[in-house]
């Protein structure tokens, strides 16, 4: 039985800004966490939101790492959009920084940055899961095979969010999950409405958010949006914690809250 | 002790121990994590205590791995 660590960096003071000072004494933190024997560390990313989280958890987990020796980390769900953005930009070549050969790490495993010898090419790692798989197969890298620790979940599960809504998305709508590599890959797969049910993606609610932040237009489709999360996990969470206390049971989020900067709770 | 039905709790480690033993009756239970904290939620009731932490590793950890195993 393993016991973890879930991790959000949100900040609970105005205080604990500036950034840098805040992530440091997390990273401490979690030093100690990892002295005193958890087994696991989970972070996840948000975005848009003033009192802190995480925006990117790749990066932080890849700080964590260099400070911790055993504990493992993980990471919530990430916003796959943003993931392949930035997988991209790097396949571009427009921006390359990591990739130049006199940048390279020196450590023992650098299959993020290079193939592995010895293995056919439609055996080379594409995710961090095949990589390990592909790596204990290689004898010529069998010191890759000896760098703990595994992949928690394998293979790594990407979930995309679709919200449907039976009249267009203008009132939000039911909320379902579906396993999609690729956020507008999961539009073929929803199935007809007769009310002519339509679909969005992450893309969609964080250009809407953008727009709306850059003050261009008042979203109804980022409203719609947010308001189909606050009724299928937000509001029922915050209405279940303020049972039996005198907070009231916060509103749905709509078009007026967010003219007046006020997005609701997360 | 917090409402066992609550999405919330604040638990001692002892408290903790028991509700997972609860859960883990019904469901098999590999892995559990505390968040960290919530809105509105005291600093000395969330992760980014150092005491926190220290109960949580010290304390309900080797319980639970006691009374479930490793």
């Amino acid at each position: 039985m393993r016991i973890g660590l879930y991790l959000d960096m949100r900040i609970l003071r105005s205080g604990d800004a500036p950034w840098a000072r805040h992530y440091g004494r997390w990273i401490e933190l979690i030093e100690e966490a990892d002295r005193l024997g958890t087994d696991s560390i989970w972070l996840s990313e948000h975005h848009f939101f003033e009192d802190g989280y995480l925006a990117h958890p790749l990066v932080f987990a890849a700080a964590v790492a260099t400070r911790t020796k055993r504990a493992r980390i993980g990471t919530a769900v990430m916003f796959a959009g943003v993931e392949a953005g930035r997988a991209a930009r790097r396949g571009s070549g427009a921006r390359r920084p990591y990739q130049r050969r006199s940048a390279r790490p020196r450590g023992r495993c650098r299959l993020p940055l290079t193939r592995v010898r010895g293995v056919r090419r439609r055996h080379q790692p594409a995710a961090t899961s095949s990589s390990k798989r592909a790596c204990g197969r290689s004898a010529s890298f069998g010191a890759c095979a000896r760098s703990p620790p595994a992949p928690v979940q394998d293979p790594l599960p990407w979930w995309g969010r679709v919200l449907l809504s039976p009249r267009g998305g203008a009132d939000g709508g039911p909320s379902r999950e579906w396993p999609a590599a690729a956020i507008p890959r999961a539009r073929p797969l929803l199935p007809r409405r007769p009310g002519g049910g339509r679909a969005s993606g992450l893309r969609g609610t964080v250009r809407a958010a953008l727009e709306h932040r850059a003050g261009r237009r008042p979203s109804s489709r980022l409203a719609a949006d947010l308001r189909a999360y606050s009724r299928t996990r937000g509001i029922r969470t915050v209405a279940t914690w303020s049972k039996g206390t005198d907070r009231p049971v916060p509103p749905p989020v709509d078009p007026s809250m967010m003219r007046a900067g006020r997005l609701g709770d997360g | 002790m917090g409402d066992a039905g609550a999405f919330f709790m604040v638990l001692t480690p002892g408290e903790a121990a028991d509700f997972l033993r609860g859960v883990a009756t019904r469901i098999p239970l590999e892995e559990t994590s505390s968040g960290a904290a919530s809105r509105a939620c005291p600093r000395n009731v969330s992760i980014s205590s150092k005491r926190h932490v220290e109960l949580l590793c010290t304390e309900l950890r080797p319980v639970w791995s006691r009374d479930v195993g490793p």
